[in-house]
């Protein structure tokens, strides 16, 4: 197999790059070229962290990365990446020499990709490695061949559990503390734990933040355009318990405040208010922004934004191993997946309720078991409790040729003409 | 070998019937509950002690046409946990009292999920399985599975003493050395019991009480051992099969048709199920939270070493000359460890067959041609004619 040259980091960081250039004048929110920059900062890091000596982490998804950052190493969150990445490349070479590999065609795309990297060296060589059961088996497993394929980079693996009673919640800490020890063995440095006292603090106010911009999302028109539905999970992803996300969480929020007592929405007109009771369009993400022009369709909520309840997990603020590990299980995603199906059930009908859904739509990626069994359960209680239709696209998220844009629309036309039925 | 194999004759017949069988009449009858159980980490002799049955939720020798169980489980739950539900959408596991169903992989629990919410059974229960051996693992393991037990007590309104516990252990380390000194039958040359039968053998252990199957499994093997069964065809290819969970042993059949002996495993539905014992001076809730989690791991454990480990232990005792590894299509934990595997057999100069699979497949021609060429290689590898 002839591999053309395949991207790496730097190509994303001038992806991001040439995009504030092009956009800049474009956007709604003021605060999306911040959002972007603070991304491009964050993958910079990364790229210099070796001429800088500093101890480069790369990790999985939904782990609590404060530890990384008052451990003062710089964290790498692959899963990210590989999204961000996708909303700028086709992954077909990725996915070619995953198969290559042996890795069958099932396992989810991510996953094949974020091997192929890893084989390939599209992004630096990690100096360590740290990965969970969150939220899937593709998590533990992937991560486990990554470590492998990383050149044996030295590896930490987080155990969360299913369910989380006190004695599981101890469990959890227990394993934060091991992860601990493990970047203070791969280091030689100790953990400052008023730094980490700190870092889970303003962790706590990030969330706050989210919980009042949520709180200002259910307005009517909804302010949130499709811009920055994904900078508000990717910021808390990736800076949680650093103090640049707090001041973009305000930003953000003043943005919208602002926007909400002018009532001015996400589109000019609102006609539908939409929730995903899974992901965004990751492989082809201008789809929202033709849903807004299309069909006057505005995605007030999705599960990657949506926290258990309110969000609450600083319980004790002299303990932060054991505020982190709680707030597993109010986090987006954390709780929603990896937990019985019946309790993120239940909270996509709250979601539709609360956010005055007239639609649903869950973009089913094939490659991820757990979410698409729950695809049932939500659709027959978001009809029968709310009488919120939900339609389902069979979709790839990273893998932009198992669907095309135009099949997909089709689908979308035929929901959103019933939606409009219903709606006289 | 020409023995009249009366044992193996006689096991057929008990063993018939599937899901319900003679046993599960012969119990219900008496008043008394089967509990299903989902996945090997689920201790049975848990419900054992608690006076009921214990049945391995499954399909069995048949591929089914699973529609209605898509209409609840999204196409790529795997086809073991659609089968399932499948099976119960039909009304053939109306016979269960409960369900028990340990957390182990996506396609498990979404299968306790969809069968809790559309088709729910007097007792419920699914509990989380750490995912690595060490010691705290096991205490949070025994947590849950105390919790199992105070859960069965009340639903069986009684108490599963320490007392209870040990004796169903006994039991079923009774059977688990029976199932051992089989497989040891199996190290012969050839192996007087073909695969396929042999996984009948297992898997009838999972559906009838272990005390009835242990005396059965006694009769088999003293047939087996006096060289009394059924008449083996002579040297063959001696293949391993590993990988994915596998019911259908006509699949095994047809591998062994075209000129192979299946001599060992690394299954859910073989070694992996029984190999070891629990330990009967500990106490016992403690015994059976180290023995389940120490086993010979599924994929789904951190890390795969140790399942490796048992894979390469079993190639060696059992003289293996090739490995059938097969997945059963959507199978992450499995999936994901096959490059890994391929890989190291690759180091040991081992060939692999790799088969994607659909769960419950039997004969298929397209395998079977892949089979005989992997065969056919080994054959001239090996210089057996
Ligand atoms: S281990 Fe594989 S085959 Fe078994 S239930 Fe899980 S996904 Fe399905």
């Amino acid at each position: 197999m002839t591999i053309a040259r395949l991207p790496e980091v730097q190509d994303l960081i001038d992806h991001i790059g040439r995009l504030i250039e092009e956009k800049k004048d474009a956007y709604q929110l003021k605060s999306t070229i911040p959002y972007m920059r603070l991304m491009t900062q964050y993958f910079e890091r990364a790229v210099r962290a070796k001429g800088e000596g500093k101890h480069l982490v790369a990790h999985t998804t939904q782990l609590p990365v404060e530890i990384f950052h008052a451990m003062d190493v710089v964290p790498f969150f692959i899963e990210t990446y590989c999204l961000f990445l996708n909303f700028f490349e086709d992954f077909q070479e990725f996915l070619g020499i995953a198969a290559e590999h042996g890795i069958p065609s099932e396992i989810c795309s991510v996953h094949r990709v974020t091997d192929a990297m890893v084989m390939t060296g599209a992004f630096p060589q990690a100096d360590s490695f740290v990965f969970s059961n969150l939220v899937c088996d593709n998590t533990p497993k992937g991560g486990e061949s990554m470590a492998e394929l990383l050149n044996q980079a030295p590896s930490y693996f987080l155990d969360r559990p299913f369910k989380l009673t006190a004695p599981h919640m101890a469990y959890w800490k227990e394993e934060l503390e091991g992860l601990v020890s493990f970047l203070e063995e791969q280091t030689g440095r100790k953990m400052d734990y008023d730094r980490l006292q700190e870092m889970v603090r303003i962790s706590y106010r990030a969330t706050e933040l989210c919980q009042e911009i949520n709180e200002l999302r259910k307005a009517v028109p909804g302010p949130l355009p499709a811009e920055g539905l994904f900078a508000q999970a990717a910021v808390y992803w990736l800076l949680a318990g650093l103090p640049e996300a707090v001041q973009f969480f305000e930003q953000l929020r003043d943005e919208l405040k602002e926007r909400v007592s002018q009532g001015i929405g996400a589109v000019q007109k609102e006609r539908f208010r939409i929730i995903y009771p899974f992901v965004a369009p990751f492989w082809d993400m201008e789809l929202m922004d033709v849903m807004e022009e299309r069909y006057g369709a505005v995605t007030v909520m999705d599960l990657l934004g949506h926290w258990r309840g309110k969000g609450e997990w600083l319980v004790d603020p002299s303990d932060p191993l054991g505020n982190l590990a709680r707030k597993s299980s109010v986090f987006p995603g954390s709780f929603h997946l990896h937990g019985p199906m019946e309790e993120y059930v239940e909270d996509m009908v709250r979601m539709g309720r609360e956010y005055r859904a007239d639609g649903a739509i869950f973009f089913a990626h094939i490659g991820c078991r757990q979410a698409c069994a729950t695809i049932r359960a939500i659709k027959d209680e978001l009809q029968s409790q709310l009488e919120i239709p939900m339609a389902v696209i069979d979709c790839d998220l990273v893998d932009k040729a198992f669907t095309s844009r135009k099949e997909v629309l089709d689908k979308l036309d035929g929901f959103f003409e019933m939606l409009e039925e219903q709606k006289r | 070998m020409t023995g009249s194999a009366t044992a193996l004759a006689e096991w057929r017949e008990q063993a018939q019937g599937f899901p319900e069988n003679r046993f599960i009449r012969e119990w219900k009858g008496q008043g008394r509950k089967v509990i299903g159980w989902v996945c090997i980490y689920v201790p049975e002799e848990i419900i054992y002690a608690a006076g009921m049955l214990p049945y391995r939720v499954s399909g069995d020798n048949e591929e089914l046409e699973l529609k209605k169980a898509e209409s609840f489980l999204y196409i790529n739950t795997c086809s073991f946990a659609r089968t399932g539900f499948q099976l119960a959408l039909e009304g053939h596991y109306d016979f269960l009292d409960g369900l028990v169903a340990g957390e182990t992989c996506d396609g498990a629990r979404r299968l306790y999920d969809v069968w809790q919410r559309n088709r729910p059974l007097p007792f419920m229960h699914v509990y989380g399985i750490p995912r690595k051996f060490i010691d705290r693992s096991v205490r949070i393991y025994r947590t849950d599975l105390e919790e199992l037990k105070n859960r069965l007590e009340l639903f069986a309104g009684r108490e599963i003493s320490p007392e209870l516990l040990r004796q169903a252990i006994q039991v079923y380390n009774r059977g688990r050395r029976l199932l051992r000194a089989l497989y040891e039958l199996r190290k012969m040359d050839p192996p007087p019991l073909s695969g396929a039968e042999v996984l009948e053998v297992v898997k009838a252990a999972m559906r009838m009480p272990r005390d009835s199957y242990n005396a059965l499994l006694e009769r088999l093997l003293a047939e087996l051992s006096a060289g009394n069964g059924p008449p083996q065809p002579p040297s063959k290819i001696r293949l391993m099969v590993l990988g994915s969970i596998l019911n259908n042993s006509h699949f095994l059949q047809g591998i062994e048709e075209v000129g192979a002996a299946v001599v060992t495993d690394e299954l859910c539905t073989g070694t992996r199920y029984f190999w070891g014992e629990v330990d009967e001076s500990l106490d016992p809730m403690e015994a059976l939270a180290r023995y389940y989690l120490n086993r010979p791991p599924c994929a789904r454990f951190q890390p795969n070493d140790r399942r490796f480990e048992h894979i390469f232990r079993m190639i060696e005792e059992f003289k293996v000359h090739g490995v059938i590894s097969e997945i059963v299509r959507y199978c992450v934990p499995y999936g994901h460890d096959k490059p890994f595997i391929k890989e190291r057999l690759q180091q040991r100069d081992l060939p692999v067959l790799e088969l994607d699979l659909e769960y419950g497949l039997g004969h298929s021609g397209q395998v079977r041609t892949r089979v005989e060429a992997f065969i056919e290689m080994l054959k001239i590898r090996h210089g057996i004619g």
